[in-house]
């Protein structure tokens, strides 16, 4: 099945003080893969600011603002179309017969160093590491499922986005947190239990009445031997589908944050992003 | 010739029969390549000493050699950088096996830093353990599968060298981030021709002053591609930072312009230099500052250092960054331990120069050894430089040692440990004392990779450690230096 969606992201960057410089680095552009092709782009800038598209530290597309005129508040709009193909889940049964030797073998863990190496926002906290310890009765597949469910179940969805990630010990201690914070979870107990596992940052269609707007979304992807990456989202305990967009994914949050801002001014700064989401199916 | 029966300067020269004097034989002869600056130098009267040595400081001073030390108040202080006045003899035949071991050492670490930032074919041979690499806070990930121009990672290395009590070299550490104190080496050889001009005709000696004409070959080797003649210039974080004379001192060699960040603007993922006739394009920047400082939008987001957006312009390959970064995964001094492997495995050779024994703290056995053993040994941070955190064991009172075993303990792999070795010592004049006295050396040598080039410095700091009995040699650490000859055949 094939869906055409329409993405409207919008940011506002204000600053206490008045800005005389800012680099303003988005990374929200929709990448081009199997089930994924990007067919039109619009931007919307200040006219004394000049875009330029660029790459984040991983290859992913960015667009850069920069702006060069004194300012307090600068307000960016991106509009994209896209194709999303659903890839079945039929596809993913090739999951159930994966070997779990492979991920002790020093070539994958090699291999995939990159996504097994916890970071700052993806280490578990002393006496977490024995969490959902890996049954070797059950194929990934049915673990991932599984793990994922149990995040799902135990931490409660928050809505907020702070801007920056919660401690891990914090999130299962409150057992709540926003998308973010659960991907972070998954990733950090899929990693402790040998799985390579990154973070997507992306759109999600809500298929909501009225589009009231939201933020980006985040989910995870869980590497299985023989199969690929698989998508899959603990803020709503199922696979990544037709309804999930991709922009980036990376180590952590801080690898494909959708903005990254630096300011020459002092005085604090705010950024409030919206996005909506709509579908012609 | 006895030192017995010399007055003056070396009246009251101690020798101690334990360390490996660099002029001295073990009968008390001077060795045949110092016998004539000996002779001159016994000739002077120590008032005509002090004044001479009163004219390289002033020397010095009129340079502008300084650097700066940082305390615990982060407060850095200009200093000058002490010279000594009797240069160190290196052979021909001695340095021949000194700079193809420090070339051999360069080339096999290029081959393994690409490796590791591509198929880690080292590690899947189990040679290197992986999580020596995952752990280390240098490995970037954002440089796997980026291939730099010409291939290179480490276009600049500063092999640290020590000779032992046995006579032979031993590699104490590879820098190949920044290394500093090329500019010194320059600068002690002129203030040496200035105070003593003389003493320079009597012995055919290798000259430094090439290094600038080589570096700039180096640079423009690496050219990002499509790029005709290559605007090179040097980074540097500015006055504030301990070799901001070495930076200043090699753009003006060079002939290069020498620029902070904020001079420095990416447009359409291309790095231009602001100058009063508008932005001019820039292809090669000899970067002095570290890799997470090198732009904002990808490292250290406080970064007022770097360049935003420079890190986009290099992985498109519009701009090429010297050293590359991600480089100093190899320079961690627990993958130093593995170099003889290292060097086998890329270029199928002996080591050249032999590696200090290594017992990595991350290894359970290695621990237990060096907890039990810290007298005896030097205890290293694996990712400082500049001489700071290092511990010498014979060193330490008890309640050091409770301290040293304590930080070891609870961040192992941040730690490694080696014997403390008998650094050879030189003749060196002590201004307290108004004489010469033993004091403890090494050697560093500045080797270049290019794309099908290659240089090696026929000179090198020579590091002297001031205190009598120090084996720190860092200027940090309150060590100077030595001006030091290479002899032609």
């Amino acid at each position: 099945m094939e869906m055409q969606y329409t993405v409207k992201y919008r940011a506002v960057h204000t600053c206490k003080t008045i800005v005389n410089e800012a680099y303003l680095q988005h990374i929200i552009l929709p990448e081009n893969n199997a089930t994924q092709e990007l067919i039109s782009e619009i931007y919307t800038v200040p006219e004394s600011c000049s875009l330029q598209k660029s790459i984040n530290g991983f290859g992913f597309n960015s667009v850069k603002l920069h702006c060069k005129a004194p300012f307090k508040t600068i307000v960016f709009e991106a509009v994209f179309a896209l194709k999303k193909i659903h890839e079945g889940v039929q596809k993913k049964e090739s999951l159930i017969n994966t070997s779990y030797q492979d991920l002790n073998s020093l070539e994958f863990r090699t291999d995939f160093e990159t996504w097994l190496t916890p970071t700052d926002h993806t280490s578990l906290p002393e006496g977490c590491f024995s969490l959902f310890k890996i049954l070797e009765t059950a194929s990934i597949l049915e673990y991932c499922l599984a793990l994922n469910s149990m995040i799902s179940a135990y931490i409660t969805l928050k809505s907020d986005m702070n801007p920056m990630p919660s401690k891990l010990g914090n999130v299962l201690s409150d057992a709540a947190g926003n998308a973010r914070d659960l991907s972070h979870v998954l990733i950090a107990v899929a990693r402790q239990n040998k799985l390579p596992a990154r973070f997507v940052s992306g759109y999600l269609y809500e298929n909501l009445k009225e589009q009231s707007g939201s933020q980006l979304h985040a989910w995870v992807e869980i590497y299985c031997p023989n199969s690929g990456w698989l998508g899959i989202d603990p803020s709503y305990n199922c696979l990544a589908n037709q309804y999930y967009i991709k922009i980036a994914h990376g180590r952590d949050y801080t690898d494909c944050a959708p903005v990254k801002s630096i300011f020459y001014a002092s005085g604090k700064h705010e950024v409030n992003c919206i996005v909506t989401v709509a579908s012609q199916q | 010739m006895e030192s017995t029966s010399l007055k003056h300067l070396f009246s009251s020269y101690e020798r101690n029969e334990k360390l490996f004097d660099e002029i001295f034989d073990k009968d008390n002869n001077v060795k045949q390549v110092y016998q004539k600056i000996f002779e001159l130098y016994s000739g002077q009267s120590i008032d005509d000493f002090i004044n001479l040595n009163n004219k390289s400081k002033s020397s010095f001073f009129n340079q502008g050699i300084t650097f700066q030390v940082y305390n615990d108040d982060a407060k850095g202080h200009e200093k000058i950088f002490p010279f000594d006045l009797f240069p160190r003899i290196i052979d021909a035949d001695e340095w021949k096996t000194i700079e193809q071991g420090v070339l051999q050492r360069s080339k096999a670490l290029n081959r393994f830093i690409w490796d590791l930032y591509h198929n880690k074919h080292i590690i899947k041979a189990g040679i290197v353990p992986l999580e020596l690499i995952s752990s280390s806070s240098n490995y970037l990930r954002q440089m796997v599968n980026l291939d730099p121009p010409g291939g290179i990672y480490n276009h600049i290395s500063g092999t640290d060298l020590i000779k032992h009590s046995d006579g032979k070299y031993y590699v104490l550490e590879d820098n190949i981030r920044s290394p500093s104190g090329v500019s010194y080496v320059i600068g002690n050889r002129n203030a040496l021709k200035r105070a003593l001009f003389g003493v320079f005709n009597h012995y055919q000696i290798h000259s430094v002053s090439n290094y600038a004409e080589n570096l700039l070959e180096i640079l423009e080797s690496v050219k990002p591609k499509g790029v005709d003649v290559p605007n090179c210039v040097i980074m540097t974080p500015g006055v504030y930072n301990s070799a901001y004379y070495e930076h200043a001192y090699l753009a003006k060699t060079i002939g290069i312009e020498l620029v902070e960040g904020r001079d420095l603007v990416v447009e359409n993922d291309f790095v231009y230099m602001k100058t009063i006739t508008g932005l001019e394009r820039v292809d090669v920047i000899y970067r002095r500052i570290d890799d997470v400082f090198l732009d904002p939008l990808v490292f250290r987001e406080d970064s007022a250092l770097g360049v935003p957006g420079l890190f986009a312009a290099y992985k498109k390959g519009n701009v090429t960054l010297v050293n590359a970064p991600g480089t100093g995964v190899a320079d961690d001094k627990a993958i130093y331990t593995f170099m003889p492997e290292i060097i086998k495995f890329y270029l199928g050779e002996t080591p050249i120069l032999n590696n200090v024994h290594t017992y990595h703290c991350s290894k359970p056995d290695d621990l237990k050894y060096v907890i039990e053993n810290i007298q005896n040994l030097v205890i290293k941070p694996v990712d400082e430089a500049g001489g700071y955190g290092i511990s010498i064991g014979n060193k330490l009172t008890k309640a050091e040692i409770e301290a040293v075993k304590k930080v070891v303990l609870e961040q192992p792999r941040k730690y490694i440990a080696q014997p403390i070795m008998s650094l050879s010592v030189h003749a060196t004049y002590i201004d307290e004392n108004k004489s010469f006295e033993q004091r403890h050396v090494d050697l560093r040598t500045f080797a270049l990779l290019g794309n099908n080039k290659e240089f090696v410095l026929k000179g090198g700091l020579t590091r002297v450690a001031l205190k009598k009995g120090n084996l720190i040699v860092n200027s940090s650490q309150g060590g100077g230096s030595k001006d030091t000859w290479v002899l032609k055949k």
